[in-house]
C-alpha cells in the first residue's frame, strides 16, 4: 500500500517535472526579431515522399533589393544539383568519396532540384526563362546556380515576391545532404536559395553567386523562415528554428505536419529518421534538443554538457547567443557522411559506440559545431571566399573551451598516461604538415589543392592563440566581443576584422603590430622556427637563428651560474643573433621562454642548457624498456 | 581449492632461480631497447629546457615536435623494440624448455635448468612450431570469413555498435580458443619431457586435455585474467606517475621490475598447474 502511494507520488512528481521541462523546452519564436536586415525570407511547404526520397515543395519568397542597383534577374543556389551526376563541378574530378565508388551508383541514387514554377506579383511565370549559369568555371554541365530573369526590373529598396514550386530529390548521401538506409533523411542546401547581392572587395555591387565548388561551403542572406513539413508519421523530425506545431493529419493518412519558424537565419536544414530518440534541456534562455540514434544514447549527456559548456563560455567571451534554440543531430553510422556540419540553429555531429569519456572527440566536435552558430550563423562571413574567418575562429574557440573545461594538457584525450590538449592538437596539425609553407590562408576554398584543414582551421587557430599570448587574453576577448557586436548579421570580411583589431589595440595602448602580423599570417606562406644554436662559455656568447620568413619579435632569457638572468630583445627582422656577455658562466638560453609564439614549428629547439635535466629521458626510456618486457612476455606465451 | 592454489604457487615459487634467470634475460634485452630509446631522445632533445616541462608529466607538444623534427626516431625505437621481441621469442623456447623441464623433473638448480633447456630445446621447438600453425589456422578460421563478409562496414552494418560488439565477441572467442592451443602445447611438451615422441606427445596431450578440460581451461582463463588485471593495475597506478626526482624514478623502475618478475612467475604458475605428474 505504502509502496503504491510512494509510486503515485513519484509519478505525479515526475509528471510535473516532465511537464515543466517540456514547457521550458518550448522554443520561443518571439525572440528579438529585428536583429538582421531580413533580405531573403522563405515560407516553404514540403510534402515528403519518403519512398521516392523526394519532396514536392511550394516556396513563397520575399527578397529585398538593398543595393543601389536595379536588378533584372535573381540568382539562386541549386546545390542539390551538385549530386545530379559526375558532371557537376563539385564531383567532376571525384570518383570516390568517403569510401564510396561514385561510378557504380544507380540512377535512383543521384539527387537533383528543379524549379517548376516562379510566379511574380503580376502573374508571370518567370520559371519559363530560367537558365543555369556557371560564373566560376564555365562548366555548362554544372547546374548549381540558376538565373531567373525578371519581367519587371527590381528597383533599389523594392521587395519582390515569388510564388515558386520546386521538386527536390535527395541523393544517397555523398556528403551532407541526402538519404540513408532505414529512412534517414537530411535536407540541407535543399531549396532554391537566393544568392547574395553585395559589394565586392572593390566596393562594386554584384551577385556573389558561386557554383558549388569543391572545398567550399555556404554563403547566404539573413531572413525569416516558416517551413511546414508534411511527412509520414513514422519519422521523427528536427530542424533549424522552433517547432511551433506538430500534428497528425486528421484524415488518419499516416502522415504528420510539422511547422518550424525562425528569424534571422542564413539557411534552414532539417532531418528525419524514425529511430531518433529526443533529449531536451534548457540552459539559460536557450532550449537544447538532441536527436540521438538509440545505440548512441549513452552519449546524450556528453552532447548536452558540451553544448552547455559551449554556450556558457561563448556567451561570456564572445556575446549572447542570438537564437532561442539549438538542435543537435547525431547521424546514424550508416550515414556518417551527413555529420560533422553546421547549419543555423542545427548542427550534425558524430560519435561511435564505446568511445570512453577520457577521449573527448565527442565534446570537441559538438563544441566546434556549436561555435559555428556564432561565426558561421551570426557573423556569417563568406565561407567560400574567406573560410578562415569562420573555421579559424571556431577552431580557436574550440581549443579554448575544451582546454578551459578539461585542462590544457589532456582536454582532447587522456588515456593510459598519454594525453593531448585540444590546442596542442590544432598546433600539431599545422606544424606537422609536410610543407607548412604550402600556401596562404586568405584565399577561396576552391583554390586549395591540399592542406585546407591544416591551414584554414589549424594554422589560423594557432596564429590567433599566438596573438592572444602576445597581447593578452583580455584584449583578445575585447577584440572578439567588439567584432561580434559590431558585425553580427552583416557578413563581415577580413578588412572589417582588421579595423576592429587596430581600434581595440589602440584603445588598450598595445604596441603590437597587428597589421604586419595578420598580413604574414593570412597573405604569406611564411613560417617561423626559432633555434638556439650555441652557448660558448669560452667567450660568453650565445648564438641563435630564426628559420623561415615569418618575421616576429621575441626575447631570449639567458641564465647564469650565479642565479642571475638577463633578457635580450630580438627584433622581428633579425634572422640571427649573436650576443656576448661579460660573464662566461652561462647555464642556459631560452628563446621565447613563455612560449608566446605558438606558431613556432619546433618549440624544443628554442632552448639550450649546459645543465640538462636528464631525468625525464631516463624515465621514458625505462617505460619503453618495461613495456618491452611486458610485450615480450605476452607474445612469447606459445614459446 | 585454496590448498591446490597454494600448492601450485609454491611449486612455481620453488623455481625462483629459473624465474629469475628468464627475468634477467628479458631485462637485458629490455635494457638494450631502453638504452636505444634513451640515446634517441637524448640526441633529439637532450639539451633542451623543455625537459623541465616533461619532468612534470607527459607533454604531447614535446613529443610531437620531437617526432616532427626527427621522424627517424620513432622508426629506430620501434625497430629495436620489434627486433628485441623477435629475439626474445626465439630465446623463450630455450628458456621455457629449461623451466618446463625443471618443473616436470622436480629439479630446482640453474645447472639442471640449462641441462633441460639443452635436452628439450629442439623437440620443444617442433611442438612450438606445430602449435603456432594451429594458432594461425584457428585465428584464420575466425577472422578471414569476418573480413570477407565485412565489405564496407558502414553499409554492411546498420550500426557500428553491431560491428564493435562483433569484433569484441570475435576477440573473446579468439582468446578462448588460443587458451586451448596453449594448454595443448604445454601438456604435449610435458609428454615429450616424459620421453614420448612428437606425434604420441601431441596425441596424448590432446587426450589429457580433453579428460581434464574444465580444470585446465579454468586455469587458462584465470591466468589471462590475472595478466589483464596486472596491466590494468600498472597503468592505473604507475603509468601516469610524474616521477620528477631520481628517488621517485628509482621507485618507478623498481615497481616496473616487480611487475615484470610477477609476469614471469605467473607463467611458471601456469606450467606448474598443468603439471599433473
Amino acid at each position: 500500500m505504502v509502496e503504491q502511494r510512494v509510486q503515485k507520488v513519484l509519478w505525479i512528481f515526475m509528471t510535473i517535472v516532465g511537464l515543466g521541462t517540456s514547457l521550458c523546452a518550448q522554443c520561443d519564436t518571439d525572440y528579438n526579431q529585428s536583429q538582421s536586415p531580413k533580405i531573403a525570407n522563405y515560407d516553404i511547404e514540403v510534402h515528403l515522399d519518403h519512398e521516392a526520397k523526394s519532396a514536392s515543395c511550394v516556396q513563397k519568397l520575399r527578397w529585398k533589393n538593398t543595393s543601389p542597383d536595379t536588378l533584372k534577374e535573381l540568382r539562386f543556389y541549386m546545390y542539390m544539383n551538385a549530386f545530379k551526376d559526375l558532371n557537376s563541378t563539385y564531383l567532376k574530378n571525384t570518383r570516390n568519396m568517403f569510401g564510396q565508388d561514385l561510378n557504380t551508383r544507380t540512377a535512383k541514387e543521384w539527387g537533383r532540384i528543379e524549379v517548376t514554377e516562379a510566379i511574380d506579383a503580376n502573374g508571370n511565370d518567370l520559371a519559363q526563362n530560367q537558365n543555369y549559369i556557371q560564373p566560376n568555371d564555365g562548366n555548362v554541365l554544372d547546374e548549381t546556380v540558376l538565373s531567373i530573369p525578371l519581367e519587371i526590373p527590381l528597383l533599389p529598396g523594392e521587395e519582390i515576391r515569388l510564388d515558386m514550386k520546386f521538386e527536390v530529390k535527395l541523393p544517397r548521401t555523398i556528403v551532407r545532404s541526402g538519404y540513408g538506409p532505414r529512412d534517414f533523411f537530411l535536407f540541407v542546401h535543399w531549396f532554391p536559395q537566393v544568392c547574395v547581392y553585395e559589394k565586392d572587395k572593390d566596393m562594386n555591387w554584384g551577385w556573389n553567386s558561386h557554383q558549388f565548388m569543391p572545398g567550399t561551403e555556404f554563403f547566404a542572406d539573413f531572413g525569416d523562415y516558416d517551413v511546414t513539413i508534411n511527412a509520414s508519421d513514422h519519422l521523427v523530425i528536427g530542424g533549424s528554428g522552433c517547432r511551433v506545431s506538430n500534428s497528425s493529419v486528421p484524415s488518419k493518412t499516416g502522415r504528420q505536419i510539422v511547422n518550424f519558424k525562425a528569424h534571422d537565419l542564413i539557411d534552414f536544414g532539417w532531418v528525419a529518421y524514425p529511430e531518433y530518440e529526443t533529449y531536451t534541456s534548457t540552459f539559460g534562455d536557450t532550449d537544447i534538443e538532441i536527436l540521438m540514434v538509440p545505440e548512441h544514447c549513452q552519449f546524450a549527456d556528453r552532447y548536452l554538457k558540451a553544448v552547455e559548456q559551449g554556450l556558457e563560455y561563448l556567451e561570456k567571451h564572445v556575446g549572447p547567443y542570438p537564437y532561442p534554440k539549438i538542435t543537435v543531430v547525431d547521424p546514424p553510422t550508416h550515414t556518417l557522411n551527413s555529420g560533422f556540419m553546421e547549419y543555423p540553429m542545427m548542427i550534425t555531429c558524430a560519435t561511435a559506440y564505446g568511445i570512453p569519456r577520457s577521449v573527448r572527440s565527442v565534446e570537441s566536435l559538438v563544441i566546434h559545431e556549436f561555435t559555428h552558430m556564432y561565426f558561421m550563423g551570426t557573423l556569417a562571413s563568406n565561407e567560400k571566399e574567406e573560410a578562415w574567418l569562420d573555421e579559424g575562429f571556431v577552431t580557436y574557440f574550440e581549443d579554448r573551451i575544451l582546454d578551459h573545461y578539461h585542462g590544457e594538457q589532456g582536454s582532447l584525450f587522456d588515456v593510459l598516461g598519454a594525453r593531448s590538449g585540444n590546442a596542442q592538437q590544432s598546433r600539431n596539425e599545422y606544424v606537422s604538415m609536410s610543407n607548412p609553407n604550402l600556401g596562404t590562408i586568405a584565399r577561396p576554398g576552391w583554390e586549395f589543392d591540399g592542406g585546407f584543414k591544416s591551414l584554414i582551421y589549424a594554422k589560423t587557430a594557432t596564429a590567433l592563440k599566438t596573438m592572444e599570448r602576445i597581447i593578452g587574453r583580455d584584449i583578445m576577448d575585447d577584440i572578439v566581443q567588439t567584432y561580434f557586436e559590431a558585425h553580427k548579421f552583416t557578413h563581415p570580411k577580413e578588412a572589417d576584422l582588421r579595423k576592429i583589431v587596430t581600434e581595440v589595440l589602440a584603445k588598450h595602448g598595445s604596441d603590437f603590430d597587428a597589421e604586419n602580423y595578420l598580413d604574414q599570417v593570412l597573405h604569406t606562406t611564411g613560417s617561423v622556427d626559432f633555434k638556439m644554436v650555441d652557448i660558448d662559455n669560452s667567450v660568453g656568447t650565445i648564438k641563435a637563428v630564426r628559420e623561415g620568413d615569418f618575421e616576429i619579435e621575441t626575447e631570449v632569457l639567458v641564465n647564469f651560474a650565479d642565479g642571475s638572468s638577463k633578457t635580450i630583445k630580438w627584433g622581428s627582422t633579425d634572422k640571427e643573433i649573436e650576443y656576448t656577455f661579460k660573464s662566461t658562466d652561462i647555464v642556459s638560453a631560452h628563446i621565447d621562454p613563455e612560449q608566446k609564439i605558438y606558431l613556432d614549428l619546433d618549440l624544443n629547439n628554442n632552448s639550450l642548457t649546459l645543465d640538462p635535466n636528464k631525468k625525464p629521458i631516463f624515465k621514458y626510456a625505462a617505460k619503453i624498456g618495461h613495456w618491452f618486457q611486458a610485450v615480450s612476455q605476452w607474445t612469447s606465451f606459445m614459446m | 581449492m585454496w590448498s591446490s592454489i597454494i600448492d601450485i604457487s609454491s611449486k612455481a615459487t620453488k623455481q625462483w632461480r629459473s624465474i629469475l634467470l628468464i627475468y634477467i634475460a628479458q631485462l637485458i634485452i629490455g635494457i638494450i631497447v631502453a638504452m636505444s630509446a634513451y640515446q634517441q631522445f637524448d640526441s633529439a632533445i637532450g639539451s633542451s629546457l623543455e625537459l623541465d616541462r616533461l619532468a612534470k608529466g607527459f607533454d604531447r607538444s614535446i613529443f610531437s615536435d620531437m617526432v616532427n623534427e626527427f621522424p627517424i626516431i620513432i622508426g629506430k625505437i620501434k625497430g629495436r623494440f620489434l627486433l628485441g621481441v623477435a629475439f626474445f621469442l626465439l630465446l623463450s623456447v630455450f628458456l621455457h624448455s629449461g623451466l618446463l623441464g625443471n618443473i616436470r623433473n622436480r629439479q630446482y638448480s640453474i645447472t639442471s635448468f640449462f641441462t633441460n633447456a639443452k635436452k628439450y630445446f629442439v623437440k620443444f621447438l617442433g611442438v612450438v612450431f606445430i602449435s603456432l600453425i594451429k594458432l594461425v589456422v584457428t585465428l584464420a578460421i575466425i577472422w578471414v570469413p569476418f573480413f570477407k563478409l565485412l565489405g564496407n562496414p558502414l553499409e554492411t552494418f546498420h550500426s557500428e555498435k553491431t560491428l564493435i560488439l562483433t569484433i569484441v565477441g570475435l576477440i573473446i572467442l579468439s582468446v578462448l580458443l588460443i587458451i586451448v592451443v596453449w594448454l595443448w602445447s604445454v601438456i604435449s611438451r610435458y609428454q615429450i619431457a616424459d620421453g614420448s615422441g612428437w606425434v604420441i606427445s601431441m596425441k596424448n596431450g590432446w587426450r589429457i586435455l580433453k579428460s581434464n578440460f574444465l580444470k585446465y581451461y579454468m586455469l587458462g582463463i584465470i591466468l589471462i585474467l590475472l595478466h589483464a588485471f596486472l596491466t590494468w593495475v600498472y597503468t592505473l597506478a604507475v603509468d601516469d606517475w610524474g616521477a620528477e626526482t631520481w628517488f621517485c624514478i628509482l621507485g618507478l623502475v623498481l615497481i616496473q621490475q616487480l611487475f615484470s618478475i610477477v609476469r614471469v612467475w605467473i607463467r611458471a604458475v601456469g606450467y606448474a598447474a598443468v603439471d599433473d605428474k
